[in-house]
């Protein structure tokens, strides 16, 4: 039980700190811009962040999972996680962007419930967050690839636990994000409040938030997909 | 056209140009696995690339290898990883280096040609690795797992991999 529960302790530092260490920093302010943006709904950031924080976990549980029971090669995964992810995030947060800002149109403008895509990808942006969370939890870094491959997983391993380690390992993840976003939106919401510009102040959140996808996705484009950042 | 339109355009232009490029990129062989980035900070580090077989080394009697595996793109960490391993190697066991028993190798994995080195050590990140060599055949390897931990204290991290290439090998370091 003792072991258990320092084993869990282990798992959720490790995830704070692939959290807090600097090659996750630019999906980590995509994260927060997304999660919080929706500052005139504190119950919307809530959710967002408790499905990004699902999003996360879920995706090392089951990773963990089948590297726990052997099915697949830490090695492998690893170098191909790493190698792949970050070329393929560039192209998708600047498509992602570009609909937060209302640049790009899927589909018809209007739907028969009479919603604009803006709104439809605004209605589904609390599920976006869980979404954001597998993409996320996928694009390796080195330090990441690290301490979840080369220091949680043997952790596991070790304990035969591929299920509890790794899902704390995505608390710990997500933690220091979610805690920011619902932190800053908490802090503009009272703000927009006081001065009475709630309103006004998501529509500048949403497009903050679409300009900053847009910017790190051509920054991981560049960097990624034609190495010259 | 609006201003609102460019950007569009402009946006899905370069995306589409990216992701064409990428598949053409991976088809090829991929991840700029044909690219060796220079390292300003590396001074004379020797910077293994392609040819088969270089990376393996033959020749009789004992030979040890100090090796760091990074990919094409590298982190701030990861320079810092190398940089300091090869301080360490070159600062400590400069007389193994120049009587030829012991040398220091980076590796990019995401060549094709050392794409092996990722199964062979197991590799899951930048890694250095101190491998020995009889006769040219490889006898006994170490991961060097810690660098990730101790790369925030440089003098750490050179005692570490100093100790830990001293005691498995048992050779002596230069003090």
């Amino acid at each position: 039980m003792n072991d258990f529960f320092i084993g869990v302790t282990l798992a959720l530092w490790f995830g704070i700190l692939t959290s807090i260490s600097p090659c996750p920093l630019a999906t980590n302010i995509t994260a927060i811009s997304y999660i919080g943006r929706k500052v005139d709904h504190p119950r919307s950031v809530f959710l967002a962040g408790l499905l990004y924080t699902l999003g996360r976990s879920l995706t090392y549980l089951v990773l963990g999972v089948l590297l726990v029971e052997s099915l697949l090669s830490a090695p492998h995964v690893s170098h191909l996680l790493q190698k792949h992810m970050m070329r393929i995030l560039g192209p998708i947060l600047i498509l992602v962007g570009m609909s937060l800002v209302g640049l790009l149109s899927i589909g018809p403008r209007n739907s028969g419930t009479g919603g604009s895509v803006l709104g439809r990808v605004d209605r589904m942006g609390v599920w976006g967050a869980g979404l954001l969370g597998i993409i996320f939890a996928l694009s390796f870094c080195p330090t990441s690839a690290a301490l979840f491959f080369g220091s949680l997983i043997p952790l596991a391993v070790s304990s035969g636990s591929g299920v509890v380690y790794p899902l704390f390992y995505g608390i710990g993840t997500a933690l220091p994000v979610v805690a920011f976003a619902v932190l800053i939106a908490m802090g503009v919401h009272y703000v927009g409040r006081v001065f009475q510009r709630i309103t006004r102040i998501e529509l500048w959140a949403r497009r903050v938030t679409g300009v900053l996808f847009i910017g790190i996705g051509i920054y991981f484009t560049l960097k990624y997909i034609f190495f010259i950042v | 056209m609006k201003i609102k339109n460019v950007i569009t355009v402009v946006l899905l232009i370069f995306t589409a140009a990216s992701v064409s490029y990428l598949i053409i990129d991976e088809i090829r062989g991929g991840g700029g696995g044909d690219r060796v980035e220079g390292d300003s900070t590396q001074g004379d580090s020797v910077e293994v690339s392609s040819e088969a077989g270089q990376n393996d080394p033959g020749g009789a009697g004992l030979r040890i290898v100090a090796y760091y595996f990074h990919g094409t793109k590298r982190c701030p960490t990861c320079r810092k990883i190398e940089s300091y391993t090869e301080q360490a190697i070159r600062t400590h066991f400069n007389r193994q280096i120049e009587s030829g028993s012991l040398e220091y190798l980076a590796v990019n994995v995401d060549e094709p040609q050392n794409g092996h080195f990722v199964y062979d050590y197991e590799l899951t990140t930048k890694s250095v690795i101190i491998a020995e060599y009889i006769d040219g055949e490889q006898t006994r390897w170490k991961n060097l797992d810690k660098v990730w931990e101790y790369v925030g204290s440089r003098q750490v991290f050179v005692d570490y991999i100093r100790d830990e290439t001293g005691d498995y090998l048992g050779i002596s370091a230069d003090e």
